[in-house]
């Protein structure tokens, strides 16, 4: 049976649980735990291993969501998630740190699976911090060429946020393709 | 759909709130079941008042956007058109008058006796879910076109090889709101202080480039009517003054792209400004916001397909099989935005044409997980439309 995974990654507090669960169509399965280092200062829990989620589409079959841990010890789980994913979602949290510094170590991070996919950004938090701006994340995207990459100001508790997300990355794969 | 025995759902356009509350209590006196106040989407029959300082604009804007839609206009001297759902009261309104047009309005609706009206091309096809046939994605799309029209109007495809019918696919911004508000803006900026739009009947819109937010004097369909035709000098611009204070601190702000974004769309309906070359590549330089934008039908794969480059608009139509009113309309405004962009250079220009003749051979090598795919952007759009429809 086919396997077909959408990741969802980026830093601890981006929202990659609260899209997964947003966007899942059965309970999620969340490997959640108190956060016991810096992580304890962003949020009480964090995830350890995974975030698990899946659309169940009208012919039966299944898309299967998950979202990578945000920190970066865990990154050894990026490249087990990501293999056979057809498509990467990378949330990135406006309101903390730097975050086009995140938006270049994910890019980074990530690249060989980009390469043979696709990816969107969705930036959370615009609400409690509008800069940068998403002709920031566009600007700073060009520079790491990756032209062309759809930026979206998102809430992750949002089903159509996350939904047209996930549209616009495989409308960047096949956009012949059509519903 | 109502039927001729249900109850009309009747939408007004143009009222001020004293207005409204008239015509609430005159309706209340023509019968209890006679008509009932209903959103504009979801109307049987429009009521217009011509005498309105937008009226006119409003019964054109309204006709756009509901072309098979009857409408009951009103005016101290109705100027006895020949538009057949087009129902003219004299005012002083009567009692009598007002529910002859409403009857005459029953029998113009689907489900009475009377003959069908004349087809209209451009027209998106009735909803009808009651077919037990229908499959699902399909009525999601034209669900979906349905709610397009209200951005994109319903112009029908003309043959682009045709110059003379190609005349109909160009407007010019600046004749519209549209180039007001570029305008507007440009000028906030040189002055660094807010600015105004006038309308014929006051203050319409406040615009503040430094925030970032419009404020909006208008309604939704007041201002989509102001939008949608030329403004012909009616419009004007001035700086924002201290009188302003108390009309500005009643309205709410807006993202000032997105009003950019709307009245592009309004003005454009599916044509693009006059200059626009129809074989050269787009390119997009960045996509739109689509999470806090209005989301034109097919606007994910335009905006996909572009972000590839090297694609015309005409190759856009084809490559994609959807009409050109959707092309048009998106790339319109995300130009509006400065989210685009026309190469011109000779070499552009070749790899446009070179692109246009594998443009048939892409559907041949279509990608293993097109037909998942296709489910997959199936269930999106239901989660999409479905919101939308509920709004």
């Amino acid at each position: 049976m086919s396997h077909y995974k959408i990741i969802f990654a980026g830093p601890v507090g981006a929202g990659k649980t609260t899209a997964v669960t947003t966007a899942s169509d059965i309970p999620p399965v969340r490997t959640d735990t108190a956060a016991s280092d810096e992580v304890r200062d962003i949020k009480p829990q964090t995830t350890v291993a995974l975030d698990y989620g899946a659309m169940k589409l009208g012919d039966g079959s299944t898309i299967h969501l998950y979202g990578t841990p945000g920190q970066e010890r865990f990154d050894f789980m990026w490249e087990i998630l990501t293999e056979g994913g057809i498509a990467l979602v990378l949330l990135i949290d406006n309101s903390r740190g730097d975050p086009l510094k995140q938006l270049r170590f994910y890019l980074g991070a990530f690249s060989g699976f980009i390469r043979k996919t696709a990816v969107a950004v969705g930036v959370t938090h615009m609400d409690l911090q509008s800069s940068p701006s998403l002709a920031d994340y566009q600007a700073e995207l060009d520079r790491a060429g990756q032209p062309g990459v759809p930026v979206f100001e998102v809430d992750a508790r949002s089903r159509r946020d996350v939904c047209l997300l996930i549209e616009a990355v495989l409308s960047v794969i096949d956009p012949v393709a059509r519903a | 759909m109502m039927t001729a025995h249900n109850t009309l759902r009747l939408c007004h356009t143009g009222m001020d709130s004293r207005s409204l509350y008239a015509f609430e209590l005159f309706l209340s006196r023509v019968g209890p079941h006679a008509c009932q106040i209903s959103g504009e989407e979801s109307a049987d029959v429009a009521f217009i008042d011509l005498d309105n300082e937008i009226g006119p604009y409003l019964l054109e804007g309204h006709r756009l956007l509901y072309p098979s839609r009857p409408l009951i206009v009103s005016a101290r001297r109705p100027p006895m058109g020949t538009d057949p759902l087009t129902i003219e009261v004299a005012k002083p309104v009567g009692l009598s008058a007002f529910s002859a047009a409403l009857e005459q309005v029953r029998l113009l609706l689907p489900g009475s006796a009377a003959p069908a009206e004349p087809a209209r091309p451009a027209t998106p096809p009735a909803l009808d879910s009651r077919q037990p046939s229908a499959d699902p994605i399909s009525l999601l799309r034209q669900i979906e076109e349905r709610l397009s029209t209200f951005y994109v109007g319903s112009m029908p495809d003309v043959d682009l090889d045709d110059l003379a019918a190609r005349s109909a696919i160009y407007y010019t911004p600046e004749h519209f709101l549209q180039g007001v508000i570029a305008r507007a803006i440009a000028h906030a900026r040189e002055i660094q202080r807010p600015v105004r739009i006038d309308d014929p009947s006051g203050a319409a819109l406040f615009l503040d480039p430094v925030s970032g937010l419009a404020y909006q004097a208008r309604s939704a369909n007041a201002l989509r009517a102001l939008a949608q035709l030329p403004t012909r000098g009616t419009v004007s611009l001035s700086r924002v003054e201290t009188r302003d204070a108390p009309a500005l601190e009643t309205l709410a702000g807006r993202p000032l792209e997105a009003l950019e974004w709307d009245v592009a769309l309004w003005a454009s309906r599916g044509r693009i400004p006059v200059g626009t070359h129809l074989d050269h590549p787009v390119r997009l330089l960045a996509w739109p916001n689509l999470t806090r934008l209005a989301v034109p039908p097919e606007a994910m794969r335009i905006a996909g397909l572009w972000s590839k480059g090297g694609i015309s608009l005409r190759d856009t139509v084809r490559l994609l099989g959807v009409p050109q009113r959707y092309v048009f309309a998106f790339y319109s405004a995300c130009q509006a935005l400065g989210h685009v962009e026309q190469l011109s250079t000779p070499g552009a220009v070749a790899v446009a044409r070179h692109n246009a003749l594998t443009v048939g051979t892409v559907e041949a090598s279509a990608p293993p997980m097109r037909g998942l795919f296709k489910r997959l952007l199936g269930k999106l759009l239901g989660a999409r439309v479905g919101e939308a429809t509920a709004g």
